[in-house]
């Protein structure tokens, strides 16, 4: 029997699939801390997984908020005791070829796809190295392989990938797993905020033929979090539809 | 074979040895020392001023690494960093464009930090993230004569020099540099070349 975390926490568990996967999680008994910017997807979240067997508590917060983490870790220690589970879903997109793209666009996008959600491993993993017990999934994407525009966003993603590399040897001694999940392109409100003329293009280049559910990705996240996956880490998988083993979209 | 002119943007690499070994193929290589460093992140204008300091170039180098000292980098220190990569990168494929030359951009990179180290989380997140802007940027150069690769270097395992960290065969890494400056090098775009004397093989490359 597939046994999971008794409680965690998880960042942009307000968008497309950070809710997904929050539900998922709670149906399956995680107790966890979720964490949004968006205050008012928060509360109907956790409206919504009330009754489930795990509680889900809100707590709104910008992940570039250094002093974030410390509070989600007090809040999750407070209320069940643990943080077994760290999942960083929180994530911000916005494309520009290089030459058009802003500095200060580029430090937004790194700063909340890859120092935020460092900044949080930072803060969980001692907890969970003095339980001796713990898994930690990151939200990648795709585009850590290269993508047309996404030169800030695929920096990012690519800095988790390599982060969790080296977390994944320093935490395997003390039963901590640290894996990350790259999907392509999933049908949530980040997606949708591509125009249209290259979201068009994206469908086209799926093997499969189809844009990925949040479900896709919850059911990955489900699996990494809980017992069976205990002998992955370090791993980046990816869930894209085949897009990775196809064509590159090269402009826009 | 015409002289050509390398700007180096580094983080406390030693460059003397790299410097000394691209003289045969007639590289000049322009160093600029600690710019990447983290309590000064370079915006656009200044990345451009730099690379401006040795005139016109042929291609720019961008070796950060987060070297020994005496505090451990912290994820501000790598926002900062990543920060005057992008810059430096940016402004290289405009001067480029600006002056329709062949321009090409390489990442060196460490490579245990690159495939993963304990105790290197900072580095390696550094390494990654280097890994996919350049894979992004070569895709968004693909039509025009800029390359953009990135060299995966190994480090000499004697004890550390005081003046930075010692390249393990600069000889060799002199000989790809310059072999990726040719013209016969214009089709090889985004590419990661891991020379690690096979160290690498086996393992999953990031
Ligand atoms: N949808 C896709 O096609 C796709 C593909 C690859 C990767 N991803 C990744 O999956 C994750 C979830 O994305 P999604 O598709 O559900 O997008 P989404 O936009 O629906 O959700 C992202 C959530 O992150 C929150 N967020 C953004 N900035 C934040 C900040 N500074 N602090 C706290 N929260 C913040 C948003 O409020 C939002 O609820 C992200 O990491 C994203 O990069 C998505």
């Amino acid at each position: 029997m597939i046994e999971h975390p008794t409680d965690g926490i998880i960042t942009g568990a307000a968008g497309g699939i950070g809710k997904a996967l929050t539900l998922a999680l709670a149906g399956a008994g995680v107790h966890l801390v979720a964490t949004d910017l968006d205050k008012g997807g928060l509360d109907a979240l956790v409206r919504e997984a009330d009754g489930l067997p795990g509680t889900v508590i809100g707590m709104a917060g910008d992940v570039r908020d250094r002093d974030l983490p410390q509070a989600l870790r007090d809040r999750a220690l407070a209320a069940f005791g643990g943080v077994g589970l760290l999942v960083n879903c929180s994530g911000f997109l916005k494309d520009s070829r290089i030459q058009k793209m802003p500095v200060d666009l580029f430090r937004q996008l790194v700063d909340i796809n890859l120092i935020g959600p460092l900044r949080l491993i930072e803060a969980i993993a001692p907890v969970m190295r003095m339980a001796g017990q713990g898994r930690i999934v990151s939200i990648a994407s795709r585009a850590w392989l290269g993508n047309f525009g996404s030169s800030g966003y695929s920096c990012a993603k690519g800095g988790i990938v390599g982060a969790t590399r080296a977390l994944a040897l320093a935490l395997a001694p003390h039963g901590i797993t640290v894996n990350c999940i790259a999907p392509g392109f999933i049908e949530t409100p980040m997606a949708r905020s591509l125009p249209p003329h290259i979201l068009d293009r994206v469908l086209k280049a799926i093997p499969v033929g189809r844009a990925g559910t949040v479900d896709d990705i919850a059911a990955l996240a489900l699996f990494l979090a809980g017992s069976g996956s205990g002998y992955i880490t370090g791993q980046t998988l990816v869930a894209c539809g085949g897009r990775s083993i196809s064509n590159p979209i090269a402009s826009t | 074979m015409t002289a050509r002119t390398l700007v180096l943007v580094g983080n406390g690499l030693d460059t003397r040895s790299l410097a000394a070994a691209l003289e045969p193929f007639d590289i000049a290589l322009g160093v600029i020392e600690r710019e990447l460093r983290h309590d000064a992140p370079c915006d656009e204008l200044r990345a451009a001023h730099l690379l401006s300091r040795f005139g016109p170039f042929d291609g720019l180098l961008l070796a950060p690494a987060f070297v020994d000292g005496p505090d451990d980098p912290t994820v501000d220190d790598l926002l900062d960093v990543l920060t005057s990569c992008f810059s430096c990168v940016k402004a290289a494929v405009a001067s480029f464009e600006e002056r329709a030359v062949v321009g090409r951009v390489i990442a060196l990179l460490p490579g245990g930090a690159t495939m993963g180290e304990p105790g290197e989380a900072i580095n390696s997140a550094l390494a990654g993230a280097m890994l996919s802007l350049f894979r992004t940027v070569a895709l968004e150069m693909r039509t025009t004569p800029v390359t953009v690769n990135t060299l995966v270097y190994a480090m000499h395992t004697a004890d550390e020099p005081a003046g930075g960290e010692l390249l393990g065969d600069p000889e060799a890494l002199a000989s790809m540099i310059a072999s990726l400056l040719g013209s016969g090098a214009r089709g090889i775009n985004g590419q990661e070349i891991y020379a690690l004397a096979g160290a690498d093989v086996g393992r999953l490359h990031p």
